[in-house]
């Protein structure tokens, strides 16, 4: 770290902003489709339909040259006219999900009951994850196409310059064409007494319209769990005549909320049972939902964490759900991350079907498992943060992104209007991986890249590893961005924005947390002007629901903070990232 | 803020010393719903610790503080006081030690920056210090040591970590101002050319780092996925294995016939340890004692018709085996590792001194002693401990997890 801080102190010189200037390395926004009947046809494009577990769709048997392992595809230049979606007509390519975090339901639902939610109700990776960012044509003739974005402006907050590189994901596949194979759902329901009334009655209606979701030939188990686990029903078939489903409705009805919280068993007896129906050419699910924290039995997170990994090298993933303020949302987070699936909030009765609707369609079958994301920084550069992801490992000049499974996201258009029918709200925006970079006293072009990111990932179903690499390059001559700024395409820039109303609201959160709630206002104050000025940009032809919708939260923040203990005067607003 | 002069009751985090003061205060609001912070991945690694810090040089910047007459404050009771230099207001926040945190005070003295975590602390409470005041520092009582410490930054003010020994600076009673500051106990906020810091004292480190240093592979300790673990309450008495179902993590699930009926019961070893099989009887009991004085928590388990015998406990001693006498020591040239909760871990060994020759078993070891192997699942002492992340345990910064299986029927 000593040479770190070498490098820093030498950029720091040139840079009295140093603070603050950071090169985000922006985001891998993962949109691959794998379960797709008919995706763009391109040559080698692999096995799109995952109930063919070997045929290629549209192409012969192999893929193409770089869709093999150790055959990488050349390099491709970072989407020098990023709105490539508009050559084909068609902005409808979907992003790609992480395992993990999927929202910040639980952030918002804070400010909407009047409160100020705390630092750890947010985290990076569920909300860019409500975030759509449209990414160029998937034409890289694979399931999975990365793209390398970069764009340097002075941040929204306080104006020192940032510059970010933004690696985004998407995938050729039709999400209304997807087409999975057999499913086995096991329900792992807490039943304890605090889930009584409104959060159980939830789940219900939630369980319910999933249901409606899957098809004649898949499977449902319900395991209910309070101070012990018990199987309410095992491997129900679902058939064309419903029978299936009022077994499966059945079972639900009968839970009755009592007890305390045996999380470890429910769980346990859930993966045992999916386990044990588990075979071959079947996707097996364990579904978590909680509303609290393990109050009996073995109760140790790390041994949450552990069952579900330890599943999920075996093939089966888990989705987890959490009701209620009290929920652990750091134990449900984890295990949705080493499990290979999905974590969602509920923070509202509308978002129960939003997000069952969403399983039900994308998050059920993985498109892409153990992707690799080999970063090297371009001489002249260094990493000063990483966010959109919790896989990062790496140093000042080099790093690598693992992410251990892809889902597709379900929504497909970023100016489509979020208040359409149930199941089109905010989730399902595929988020995004942003890396920061800050430049090199010193040097002013260094190489012929700024970053180079090697993307790997292997096929669910084939087993195949796929390999594209993907070089950003800097859009202008000289060390500095030209003024005003230097993007290259809207959806870094928008992807800018994001990373810049999350730092906002995290900064504040933290702030409001220490007795500081004026120092909070005055971040919240400068980046409401700033995005509020980026949204009335005329250059910005198409409405941007999220950051629209992000400008909500950021009033009710404010709004909630005026009542927010002893006040503190309204300050400046400290760097957004104060560790550089 | 208004009404700079009107006296107010000035209350200290999480101190609860109380004073008339003719300043500004501003108790930090209600604490928000919040789950601990994680990481922050972007701070840069933990300092060294060479030594307390502060800004050696004479502040130039707006030292244009306003010289107060004591005589005209009521005085302040604390260990320190923190006196504001800067001619202008500051925000200065404090936290306190969660009420969940030990310390040893002898091993963070060495090295209060790298060896405390952020984490460790609670929320801060927030302070408007005028030109020309002084605030008290002190900071609660600890069980089992003199140190004191409190993380302090403020808008302007990165953070630092404020260490002592409350036998060197046993609370008193000092002026409110920094006129006629007692001697040696004024830490100093100074404007250097700008920058808000903390002049040099004894006292004053700078802040904790929240990523660890690399750790070699023979100071690596297992994580919490390998730990040993079983759930509560644990049956005891005559019991019959009825059925086990193991998970990949090492974890498994055994159907018992107990006095009291059937139970499932979850318990997590290394693998191999488990000397039992479906329809052995057995007797179950909790432990009591390890080998030494150490308190452990455990539970023996003892086959009803041969020798085979399990013996598992976490606490300050490995559980007691045959064979051989046991002892701990660190594991020399080892820094410590920080879980997310702020405990620090350094990791240890168990020298086991059998008829011939001692033999070293680090974490994740095991040595065939007498009838049986001793395993050690992890052996580490928390110098830096948040008990509210620790699984339930002996309150001993000492945690041995050890198994001894005596397999032979």
């Amino acid at each position: 770290m000593a040479a770190m801080f070498e490098i820093m102190d030498r950029w720091r010189e040139r840079h009295p902003c140093w603070p603050a200037l950071r090169v985000a390395l922006l985001a891998a926004v993962l949109a691959t489709a794998g379960c797709v009947v008919n995706p763009v046809p391109t040559p080698g494009d692999e096995a799109a339909d995952y109930s063919k577990s070997t045929t290629n769709i549209g192409g012969g048997g192999s893929a193409t040259s770089g869709a093999d392992a150790g055959a990488a595809a050349p390099p491709q230049t970072a989407d020098p006219d990023e709105s490539a979606n508009d050559s084909d007509g068609n902005k409808a390519f979907a992003g790609l999900g992480q395992a993990g975090a999927q929202d910040f339901g639980l952030f918002r639902s804070i400010l909407e009951a009047g409160q100020v939610p705390g630092p750890g109700t947010i985290d990076d990776v569920g909300f860019f994850a409500e975030h759509k960012l449209d990414y160029p044509a998937p034409k890289c003739g694979q399931q999975v196409c990365g793209h390398g974005l970069l764009g340097e402006m002075g941040n929204l907050i306080t104006g020192s310059t940032c510059t970010l590189v933004q690696l985004g994901l998407n995938t050729p596949l039709d999400v209304s064409k997807l087409k999975r194979p057999p499913l086995h759902a096991v329900l792992a329901l807490d039943r304890s007494l605090s889930m009584q009334g409104a959060p159980l009655d939830h789940v219900k209606v939630g369980v319910a319209g999933m249901i409606d979701g899957l098809k004649a030939g898949d499977r449902v188990s319900v395991v209910a769990f309070s101070n012990q686990a018990e199987v309410l029903l095992e491997a129900e078939k679902l058939t064309g005549g419903g029978a299936g489903k009022q077994a499966v409705q059945d079972a639900m009805g009968s839970v009755i909320a009592d007890g305390k919280t045996n999380l470890y068993d429910g769980l346990f007896q859930a993966y045992a049972l999916a386990a044990s129906h588990h075979v071959k050419g079947m996707e097996s699910r364990v579904i978590l939902l909680s509303d609290g924290a393990a109050t009996t039995g073995l109760s140790q997170p790390g041994k949450l964490v552990s069952l579900a990994a330890g599943w999920a090298k075996k093939g089966i993933g888990i989705t987890t759900i959490g009701l209620g303020s009290a929920v652990d949302l750091g134990v449900l987070r984890d295990l949705a991350e080493v499990g290979g699936g999905s974590f969602h909030f509920v923070d509202k009765p509308a978002a129960v079907e939003e997000i069952f609707v969403e399983q039900s369609k994308t998050f059920m079958v993985p498109v892409a498992l153990d992707v690799r994301i080999d970063v090297e920084i371009g001489d002249g550069w260094v990493v000063g943060g990483v966010y959109g992801t919790n896989g990062w490992k790496g140093t000042a000049d080099a790093g690598l992104i693992t992410i251990p499974s892809l889902f597709l996201a379900g929504r497909t258009d970023a100016s489509k209007p979020l208040d359409g029918p149930p199941g089109t709200g905010r989730r399902g925006g595929g988020g995004a991986i942003l890396l920061e970079l800050m430049p090199l006293q010193g040097v002013v072009d260094g190489g012929p890249w700024v970053t180079r990111m090697t993307l790997r990932w292997v096929h669910p179903t084939t087993a195949k590893e796929h390999v594209q690499v993907i070089e950003v390059k800097k859009g202008w001559s000289g060390q500095g961005a030209p003024p005003g700024g230097w993007f290259s395409g809207p959806t870094v820039e928008k992807g800018f924005v994001m990373l810049n109303i999350y730092a906002g609201f995290k900064l504040a959160a933290e702030l409001a947390a220490d007795g500081d709630p004026g120092a909070a206002k005055g971040v919240l104050i400068a980046l409401r002007d700033a995005v509020e000025t980026w949204l009335a940009d005329p250059k910005h032809s198409t409405p941007d629901p999220d950051i629209d919708d992000d400008l909500k939260y950021v009033d009710l923040f404010l709004s909630n903070l005026a009542g927010f203990g002893q006040q503190t005067p309204i300050s400046k607003p400290p760097e957004p990232w104060p560790v550089d | 803020m208004s009404n700079r002069c009107r006296p107010r009751v000035w209350l200290v985090v999480g101190i609860g010393v109380a004073l008339s003061g003719c300043l500004d205060w501003l108790p930090s609001p209600d604490p928000p719903p919040s789950v601990p912070p994680p990481p922050n991945r972007t701070t840069p690694d933990r300092g060294t610790d060479a030594g307390p810090v502060g800004a050696d040089v004479a502040p130039t910047g707006n030292r244009t503080a306003p010289s107060l007459n004591p005589q005209s404050f009521p005085p302040i009771q604390g260990a320190l006081a923190l006196g504001n230099e800067t001619g202008k207001d500051r925000v200065i926040r404090i936290r306190s030690l969660l009420p969940s945190v030990r310390l040893d005070c002898k091993s963070v003295t060495s090295a209060p920056a790298a060896m405390l975590s952020k984490a460790l602390f609670s929320g801060a409470k927030a302070w408007l210090l005028p030109p020309g005041r002084a605030m008290p520092i002190d900071a609660p009582a600890m069980v089992g040591g003199s140190c004191r410490t409190l993380l302090i930054d403020g808008t302007d003010l990165p953070l630092h970590i404020l260490f002592w020994d409350a036998s060197e600076w046993p609370a008193t009673s000092m002026p409110s101002t920094v006129n006629g500051a007692a001697p040696g106990r004024l830490v100093r906020l100074v404007d250097v050319e700008g920058s808000i810091e903390l002049g040099a004292h004894d006292a004053v480190f700078g802040g904790p780092g929240t990523i660890d240093p690399p750790v070699a592979p023979a100071c690596k300790l297992p994580g919490e996925d390998a730990a040993l673990a079983w759930a509560e309450p644990a049956p005891t008495g005559a019991l019959e294995i009825t059925s086990r179902v193991d998970a990949p993590d090492g974890c498994m699930a055994l159907g018992l016939k107990t006095g009291q009926g059937p139970a499932t019961w979850y318990l997590c070893l290394p693998v191999g340890s488990f000397p039992f099989e479906v329809g052995d009887q057995v007797y179950a009991q909790v432990l009591l004692g390890g080998h030494g004085d150490g308190p452990v928590k455990g539970m023996q388990w003892q086959a009803q018709d041969d020798g085979r015998l399990l013996r598992f406990g976490i606490g300050g001693e490995p559980v007691l085996f045959d064979g051989g006498a046991a002892k701990v020591e660190r594991v020399p040239g080892c820094a410590g590792q920080h879980d997310d909760c702020g405990t620090l871990s350094l990791p240890l060994r168990v020298v086991v001194s059998g008829d011939a020759q001692a033999d070293n078993v680090a974490s994740g070891g095991q040595l065939a002693v007498g009838a049986g192997v001793v395993r050690v699942v992890r052996a580490r002492e928390l110098p830096a401990m948040n008990k509210a992340c620790l699984a339930a345990a002996p309150a001993g910064l000492i945690r041995i997890e050890t198994v001894w299986t005596v397999s032979a029927k």
